[in-house]
């Protein structure tokens, strides 16, 4: 099986406290792989550091079969990794839905025509092709975790590294989330210590702990 | 745009400083504990978005904006941008602290006039996305060219003859400035209009 | 716990502002040039106890005479002959040593001064409270504010956005500012609602007051009063028979 992401004794420091101290874990194709920790445990530095968002300090990282270190070895790929955020607001960048959807492929360089139309299929795949014109900031919370989404969804990933998918939502658009995850059959890295998400979405887990993964 | 400290004279500085005591003094009956929050929070976004820069060639210009700020706050852009200025002052020698008066002038002033002048144009939302831009446009021109003036205008009167090549310099300098904060601030203006119309009328803002 | 005592806010920003005013109403090339020696020496000794701060300081002096270089080519030189302009050389060089005092100064005196420190610093000067809570709050949403910027970079270059020269990166720019306004405005719709559940006085400034002058120790006063000496001692040099 072809491996997506590789991370080998990865250690990320942030504000001088290590986080990560030998991060060690493989991403096959096919698989959604579930990371469970603690707060604090460094689930979101461990989504960061995999897509090159945050440096690392030691160890090696193979995204998509490349191994990248700096900026110009990580850039070109993120179009193909779509990283959800823990918080949508840390992502939501456009003042409108359908704007902000189609902010991704626009930079990937697709034409308006394109782009829109990605934003289009990337909305309906959420169920919110009714909230195109909508303001970004008159959405709720889980509107906008689905909003963020597809602005993921539009750029035609190949994989996803989900950071807490299903936090602070109700049951109902957490199983709306978990549905469309599984049914846009793409292979996942996620960050979470939901077991409905874990019990529902994973195929496998393990556990980040003081910096270290162990299955 | 800044002017080092120890470059103005003392007559230039005296003189600037107190016309912006003045704006000072109108913005801060504006000032209450209740839109304190608000004050402070656009300070940090005038003081953030000199931070943000647009790359040209090898080198990059920094945004200025002042013109936006004149439009969303009004005669509080005196105060805001006076602290911003003290702020940037002492974590960067961005100008300076006798030279503050002059700096928050040349900023401020541009600023308050755009907001006045446009404002007006703005007060019953939701407008046309042609008229956001070009109120965005004029704002930034406004601002900037305004700007342009009055350093030009300080420096003539600091130097006279002696400074007119430094002028002209400057000038051509800020034209490319002046262009890009006229797109951005057009763009911004327009999707703050669509976004939340009402950004420049609210009840919090009317107090501004 | 260590007690690291800091001088008073206030009799250091007092004292930059003396350096900053004498700079600005010497004429004196020799007053000037006496004034730069010591700062550059007190820098130097500063600099050889903390390499950090050469740093800060390297990055502020580059960034003045970067300007400063303008102002030479553009006054100290008559282009049409290519000769040397003197009066446009003697205003260059008095120029040159005012702004190279007062970054120095600004550097030496206001070192390891917070953005709160200032306020109430400029309020025990006399500056107005609103003005002086006005800036303390600031700083409080710098932080917060540019927090959420560099995340909202992060995001944009999640999603393969880079900044390059064209429309592209003015119209993102735009939104990012677009989004730092309304970011402002929701953010300080709910501070609002936050201080009046915590009953904010209306009557009160969110500012501490300073220590009370007769208070400060004599060290503190020390820096004033020999930034005084050094200052009027320069200044006067003319008079003691040394050309300017």
């Amino acid at each position: 099986m072809k491996a997506l992401l590789r991370m080998q004794g990865v250690a990320v420091a942030r504000s001088n406290r290590p986080v990560l101290r030998s991060a060690t874990l493989t991403l096959h194709e096919g698989e959604r792989l579930a990371v469970r920790g603690g707060i604090g445990a460094g689930k979101s530095t461990l989504l960061l550091a995999a897509l090159g968002l945050l440096e690392h300090q030691s160890g090696s990282v193979e995204l998509l079969g490349q191994t990248c270190r700096v900026e110009n070895d990580f850039a070109p790929l993120r179009g193909k990794v779509g990283l959800l955020f823990q918080d949508p607001d840390d992502q939501l960048i456009g003042p409108t839905v359908l704007e902000d959807v189609e902010f991704g492929p626009l930079n990937l360089g697709w034409d308006a025509h394109r782009a829109h139309h990605a934003a289009d299929d990337a909305l309906d795949q959420v169920g919110l092709l009714h909230l195109s014109e909508r303001p970004i900031h008159e959405l709720s919370g889980g509107e906008k975790r689905l909003v963020a989404l597809a602005g993921l969804l539009a750029m035609k990933p190949s994989v996803l590294l989900l950071d807490e998918p299903t936090v602070s939502l109700d049951l109902e658009t957490t199983e709306r989330i978990l549905e469309i995850l599984l049914a846009s059959k793409l292979s996942m890295l996620m960050a979470t210590h939901d077991p409905v998400c874990i019990d529902r979405l994973a195929t496998r887990s393990v556990i980040l702990e003081q910096g270290i993964i162990t299955d | 745009m800044h002017i080092a400290e120890g470059v103005l004279d003392i007559p230039t500085l005296v003189a600037s400083a107190a016309c912006t005591a003045v704006g000072i003094t109108i913005g801060l009956r504006r000032l209450t504990p209740e839109t304190l929050p608000t004050a402070a929070l656009f300070a940090a976004v005038f003081f953030l978005i000199g931070t943000i820069h647009i790359p040209i060639g090898v080198g990059s210009v920094h945004l200025i904006l002042n013109g936006l700020i004149g439009l969303v706050l009004g005669w509080l852009a005196f105060p805001v941008i006076f602290v911003s200025l003290a702020l940037q002052a002492l974590l960067f020698s961005f100008g300076g602290f006798t030279s503050l008066g002059a700096n928050t002038l040349l900023m401020a002033l541009p600023a308050v006039t755009a907001g006045l002048i446009l404002r007006p144009l703005l007060r019953r939302p939701p407008s046309s996305k042609r008229r956001l831009l070009a109120v965005g446009a004029l704002a930034a021109t406004i601002g900037v060219l305004g700007a342009m003036l009055i350093a030009a205008v300080m420096l003539w009167s600091t130097g006279g003859e002696t400074l007119l090549g430094l002028i002209t310099l400057v000038a051509t300098a800020q034209t490319p400035v002046w262009l890009i904060d006229l797109i951005v601030t057009a763009l911004a203006v327009s999707m703050l209009g669509r976004a939340r119309a009402t950004a420049f009328i609210s009840e919090t803002q009317r107090d501004l | 716990m260590s007690h690291v005592h800091h001088p008073d806010g206030r009799l250091r920003l007092a004292a930059t502002l003396v350096v900053s005013i004498a700079a600005a109403l010497t004429t004196s090339l020799a007053s000037l040039l006496a004034m730069f020696l010591i700062a550059l020496l007190v820098t130097i000794f500063v600099a050889a106890k903390d390499r950090t701060w050469i740093t800060n300081v390297g990055r502020r002096l580059f960034r003045v005479n970067a300007f400063l270089s303008l102002v030479w080519i553009t006054t100290a030189i008559t282009w049409r002959d290519a000769a040397i302009d003197t009066s446009g050389a003697l205003f260059a060089m008095q120029m040159t040593l005012r702004v190279n005092i007062v970054t120095f100064a600004v550097t030496l005196l206001l070192m390891r001064m917070s953005g709160v420190d200032l306020s109430r610093a400029a309020v025990g000067l006399g500056l107005p409270t609103a003005l002086g809570a006005l800036l303390a709050q600031l700083v409080r949403q710098v932080a917060l504010l540019s927090e959420t910027k560099t995340r909202l970079e992060r995001a944009m270059r999640a999603r393969t956005y880079r900044p390059a020269f064209g429309f592209r990166s003015l119209h993102v720019s735009a939104q990012l500012v677009a989004w730092l306004i309304i970011h402002a405005l929701a953010r300080s719709e709910r501070l609002s609602l936050g201080l009046r559940a915590r009953s904010m006085n209306s009557l009160r400034w969110p500012i501490r007051t300073s220590t009370a002058w007769r208070a400060l120790p004599k060290s503190d006063w020390s820096i004033l009063v020999a930034v005084m000496l050094i200052v009027g001692l320069c200044v006067f040099l003319p008079r003691l028979g040394i050309p300017s």
